[in-house]
């Protein structure tokens, strides 16, 4: 799951480089209460714009009218894989959220960019005192693409599906589940305080999708995943073209909430003003470079680093930057040379993160290097606590450390995934720095499966592992930290700081705990080492107006002028 | 002659059975599996365990193998994790694209090569045939994808000739624009080859001009022309066609590198997209049908044998 | 008996000189020979002749054009590609060099008691037909997910892959040795079985064999580059031709030389093994001239 800053559009990439990351820093991200009220605020703001957004909708569409035949009326996005399916409640994919999380699905809330959860489905929420109760609003008149109402019973069985799936909800709601009040109300009541469900549901790996009971029931029995993709959204599912594209069209039917031009992240006013959108399958980055330049792709994300400048030196491109992801090295602290505290401390200390993240990103500009867990644009958890171990580049230090540890000379098996250039470029790189150091290093190539593999199931096989995270709206969201997840980080100093932060009802009190979390994790514990958080890069046709990039290109407003 | 071909169909039969068991044995010794892709990388350990136990993933190796070798019989080639469709559905789609690649590769493999292989020998020792000798050691030389790549920047980045990547199929597009989107692939595909076949035509046609019946024929004031088109080149058709027959199998091959370059949804990227994903019985299902073919070819290739030549006896 | 043997040894001795007279004579064998020789020689002295180890990085001065300092220029690791290339040499050879040892000798074995024993020549040859069945890239694929990304493993998939057609081509020389009179003589006379097949048949299908394996050896160093290009071929950091092109592909709009020359050197080494394949193919088989 990623959060990421998108950037206003239709300006040059440096005018919108500026912009974001203003937004960003001054914009935080929001607290419980805060959440609370603008879950309110964003139900009244909804229901008073009622009559304005009619008017303006109506001009809208008169410019629309005449501007049509201006714009192509398809796109063609390039995913860089295939997903395994569309059903993102049972995926935590990337690029199956890429294509249908907001566009073919929606959900009871969404982020915007300055990770809030705003009200989608839901037309306002009730949040109790203690956070333990919740009571959501549904809209009314929203009909799924197959043609029934959006009721209750859809909602109930969506979201306690998903809570099923999704082990960081299945964690934080414990044994509580969503209940039917009436045809346009739900309530799920938690025994514990639960101050940040909300952006759980808006921001989960595993994406909060309203499907209808009838598409739920029909899930295939064993691997629970549904047959049709029915959603609520702007796009309908259309054809998959196996290896080839995936293709959405508008759905006609839908009647976009709130006011035009009002769309900030993953929420608000959805036009779809391109009718057709297709996500064209290319896994061979050189392709895409080559197809972005003879026009047969209109956007693409993630292509090479080593690229970009090559298309924003070029007019009939833009290029438009988020926060990316934060690299990691995740020790293995179930067993072997990465449960013992000294050897983390040692290996952290030989890093060098700046050669660490220029190898894999390729130019200082497309990355920051700081040693806070929580990113630097989340000014509410961001903390420099501790950061005088981060990018130490002291290989006297692990020499010291590595005594104390009685390091035999026993090889530090660093596990990488092969098809995940960043990554193996980093151990690469973190592998000449630890032997600089006086510390062998082995690097375990496999490929993805058999990565996910190793990692999951054979502990006894690695020392740590290589792989980054997106920017999560509260700490204990990193999966990194959890005790179940591979690196098993059961330091119970640190479980039990999480748990406080999770049920702490006032904010700041939270912070101060995470501070002081965050001083142990990077003193003390080391549970992960931090290379560093990098920035993603969209590539799309000069051309271009609305289209954002919030995680994924966002093509719900697009329009590609010729 | 009927006999010589219901034994050589029988034969068939093992050599797919020994197929199977390779293929089998080698996806089942693979680590990683189905269940954590469909369920997303950062899916927990145990609802990774779960499914896998709900998917039949648990059975014993030699049980799996003996559900699947009755399946296969009773016509069920199994049901892909990832492409909710009938695996024969799957298949046809897959094959398309792969076959139309490698028959236009051998087509411009031929085409190309025949010629330059013919005019080579009859040139020998000039500028020409050694111009030709060059061009055939370089194609021998050059891996595909790197051909590949060079093809992409200079047509398609550079001279807007032909489209970066992609497959258009004829029922979407027509046939022209269909072979527009294939040109590329099929050159990258079918240079290797027709330098080979360039290779084997010269030497055969070389062979053929040396022989006594067409030095007589020579002598007898039959024209160059007609020399090397009706003598020596029917006669040098049998070692030609024996690599056409072995260029369809290494085009096939061959296809896995070239579809990844170009981005084209044949059998080649779904076998190397199945493995990544651990598709079991994609994979099993893909390589038994193209190892059907492989032999079908063979068997093909050997039957035109005799209709070309008469001399060669079947039997033996 | 004395008098016999000295004919024998002398007649030996003015075949090998004709032979190597003749192989002089045979541009396309020297030119090809030279260049594996040199390939193989940079290779085995990559050490010696390298400026710098070939992990050696400074990721400051990644992608730096030739120049007098690097003269090939570096990689995305800051890594002087020169180093790596001379590297890769050792890797990439050392590949072609064993798959195409491995395949002549298990290939020639096979070959060599099918060709003698009915029962086995069934099932060798049907084990063969199905191994031969299954495309190659597909095979080796397949083979190297099962085993996991290492050089010895790249090794033993791209045998297995090979093994077969060798096979085929040692038997169908071995059935015509076997057929000879002084096969059938040397058996009446009551020589064991193993002893015919690999004192009396094996030197006489040494040449087909030989010629095979040397383009064993050169279309291994290609499709090592191919299964590198696909993600499962060298592991990195260890380079390889194929995977030092792999990483080349991603920086071909800003750094020709990361494609260029491991790509020169790749085509190269494989022009050379094919030269050579060829010369002692005219050299060995009398029909040729």
């Amino acid at each position: 799951m990623r959060k990421i800053k998108t950037a206003a559009l239709g300006k040059t990439a440096a005018l919108i480089l500026t912009a974001a990351l203003t937004a960003a820093s001054l914009a935080g991200c929001g607290s419980g209460s805060e959440t609370k009220e603008a879950g309110a605020a964003g139900s009244t703001a909804a229901a008073g714009s009622t009559a304005a957004a009619g008017s303006t909708d109506a001009a809208a569409g008169k410019t629309l009218e005449e501007k049509k035949g201006d714009f192509k009326d398809e796109i063609h996005v390039v995913l860089s894989s295939s997903p395994s399916h569309l059903d993102i409640v049972m995926t935590t994919e990337d690029v199956a959220a890429a294509v249908a999380q907001g566009t073919i699905f929606e959900q009871l809330v969404a982020l915007n960019e300055q990770y809030e959860a705003v009200p989608e489905l839901a037309e306002s929420i009730d949040v109790s005192e203690d956070t333990k109760e919740y009571i959501y609003h549904l809209r009314q008149g929203v009909k799924f693409h197959n043609g029934e109402e959006m009721k209750a019973d859809d909602v109930v069985a969506s979201m306690n599906r998903w809570i099923e799936a999704a082990s960081n909800a299945k964690a934080m709601v414990g044994d509580a589940r969503f209940e039917k009040v009436d045809d346009y109300t739900v309530k799920i009541s938690m025994d514990a305080p639960c101050a940040y469900l909300n952006e759980l549901i808006a921001g989960l790996g595993n994406r909060a999708a309203i499907m209808p009971a009838s598409a739920i029931e029909g899930a295939d029995p064993t691997t629970g995943i549904v047959k049709e993709y029915i959603g609520t959204g702007p796009y309908k599912f259309d054809k998959w073209e196996e290896d080839q594209y995936i293709r959405i069209v508008k759905n006609e039917e839908y009647t976009p909430y709130g006011t035009d031009g009002d769309y900030s992240g993953w929420a608000g006013y959805k036009n779809a003003y391109t009718p057709t959108v297709y996500y064209d399958i290319v896994t061979d980055p050189g392709t895409v470079t080559a197809g972005l330049q003879t026009g047969e792709y209109d956007v693409a994300v993630d292509i090479s680093y080593d690229n970009i400048d090559m298309f924003k030196n070029n007019e009939d491109f833009q290029v438009q930057q988020t926060l990316g992801e934060e690299a990691m090295l995740i020790f293995n602290k179930k067993e072997g040379m990465g449960a013992d505290e000294k050897i983390r401390q040692a290996v952290q200390a030989a890093l060098n993160c700046d050669d660490i993240m220029l190898a894999a990103y390729s130019k200082p500009e497309f990355y920051d290097l700081y040693s806070s867990y929580m990113f630097r644009e989340q000014s509410d958890w961001y903390s420099e606590e501790g950061s005088g171990c981060y990018n130490a580049n002291d290989p006297e230090k692990t020499k010291a450390l590595l005594e104390e540890a009685g390091y035999n000379g026993e090889p530090f098996k660093l596990l990488v995934a092969s098809d995940s250039q960043d990554f193996y470029k980093m151990a690469v790189v973190v592998k000449s720095q630890l032997e600089a150091a006086g510390m062998n290093c082995e690097l375990l190539t496999y490929d993805w499966s058999t990565f996910v593999g190793i990692r999951n199931n054979e502990p006894d096989q690695y020392n740590a592992f290589i792989t980054s995270f997106s920017p999560k709206v509260m700490p204990s969201m990193n999966l990194y930290l959890s005790s179940e997840w591979a690196g098993w980080c059961t330091d119970e100093t640190i479980q039990e700081g999480l748990v406080s932060i999770n049920t702490d009802t006032s904010k700041e009190n939270a912070i101060k705990t995470w501070n002081e979390l965050q001083k142990y994790m990077n003193e003390t514990s080391v549970p992960v080492a931090k290379f560093g958080s990098n920035f993603r890069f969209m590539v799309c046709k000069a051309g271009f107006e609305d289209l954002g990039f919030f995680e994924k290109p966002i093509v719900v407003n697009a329009k590609l002028y010729e | 002659m009927k006999k010589y071909i219901a034994k050589r169909l029988l034969a068939v039969i093992p050599t797919l059975f020994v197929v199977s068991i390779v293929i089998f044995s080698i996806i089942h010794m693979t680590p990683g599996d189905p269940a954590a892709m469909i369920l997303g990388d950062k899916a927990s350990a145990e609802d990774i365990a779960a499914l896998r136990e709900a998917m039949g993933l648990n059975d014993p190796i030699p049980v799996q193998y003996i559900n699947w070798v009755k399946d296969v019989l009773h016509g069920d080639l199994g049901q892909s994790v990832f492409i909710d469709k009938p695996m024969t559905q799957i298949l046809k789609e897959y094959m398309g694209p792969t076959f139309s690649l490698t028959v236009y590769a051998m087509i411009l493999a031929t085409v190309i090569a025949i010629p330059l292989g013919v005019l080579a020998a009859k040139k020998r020792g000039t500028i020409a045939d050694q111009g030709i000798s060059l061009i055939s050691m370089i194609g021998i030389s050059m891996p595909s994808f790197l051909l590949g790549l060079i093809l992409i920047l200079l047509f398609a980045v550079k001279l807007r000739l032909f489209p970066v990547a992609g497959y258009k199929s004829i029922e979407d597009v027509g046939l022209l624009k269909h072979i527009r989107y294939l040109t590329l692939p099929a050159l990258a595909l079918g240079f290797m080859e027709a330098a080979l076949i360039i290779r084997l035509t010269r030497s055969s046609v070389l062979e053929v001009l040396a022989s006594d019946y067409v030095k007589m024929a020579k002598s007898k004031g039959v024209s160059e022309f007609s020399l090397v088109m009706k003598h020596a080149f029917k006669n040098a058709l049998i070692p030609i066609l024996t690599i056409l027959g072995q260029t369809f199998m290494a085009l096939l091959a061959g296809a896995a590198v070239v579809e990844s370059v170009f981005n084209i949804p044949g059998i080649g990227r779904l076998t190397v997209n199945s493995v990544a994903k651990r598709d079991y019985e994609v994979i099993q299902a893909v390589v038994l049908m193209v190892s059907l073919i492989n032999v079908v070819m063979c068997l093909a290739v050997d039957l035109l044998y005799g209709l070309v030549d008469p001399r060669v006896r079947l039997e033996e | 008996m004395t008098d016999l043997n000295a004919i024998r040894k002398k007649l030996l001795k003015e075949q090998r000189q004709l032979l190597v007279h003749k192989f002089f004579h045979n541009r396309l064998a020297v030119t090809g020979s030279l260049i594996t020789f040199t390939m193989l020689f940079l290779a085995i002295f990559a050490p010696v002749l390298a400026p710098q180890g070939p992990l050696d990085m400074t990721v400051a001065d990644r992608l730096q054009a030739p120049s007098a300092a690097h003269l090939f220029g570096t990689d995305t690791f800051g890594r002087d590609l020169f180093t790596r290339i001379l590297y890769g040499a050792r890797v990439s050879m050392t590949i072609g060099f064993f798959v195409g040892i491995i395949t002549m000798v298990v290939g020639m074995i096979l070959g060599l008691l099918a060709s003698y024993y009915k029962v086995l020549d069934e099932i060798l040859m049907r084990i063969c037909d199905g191994l031969n069945a299954i495309p190659s890239t597909l095979l080796a694929i397949a083979f190297m997910s099962a085993l996991g990304a290492s050089i010895v493993n790249v090794i033993v998939s791209l045998s297995i892959v090979s093994i077969p057609r060798m096979a085929r081509i040692a038997r169908s020389s071995a059935i015509v040795v076997k057929a000879q009179t002084y096969i059938e003589a040397v058996s009446a006379a009551g020589a064991k079985p193993l002893h015919i097949i690999f004192r009396h048949m094996a030197p006489n299908i040494l040449s087909p064999v030989i010629v095979q394996a040397s383009y064993v050896f050169a279309n291994a160093i290609i499709t090592e580059a191919a299964l590198s290009f696909l993600g499962v071929g060298v592991p990195v950091p260890e380079p390889s031709w194929g995977n030092i092109l792999y990483e080349g592909k991603d920086v071909i709009y800003n750094a020709w030389w990361m494609i260029v020359y491991p790509a020169v050197f790749t085509a190269v080494t494989v022009f050379g093994l094919n030269l050579f394949g060829d010369g002692l193919r005219d050299l060995l088989d009398p029909h040729t001239s």
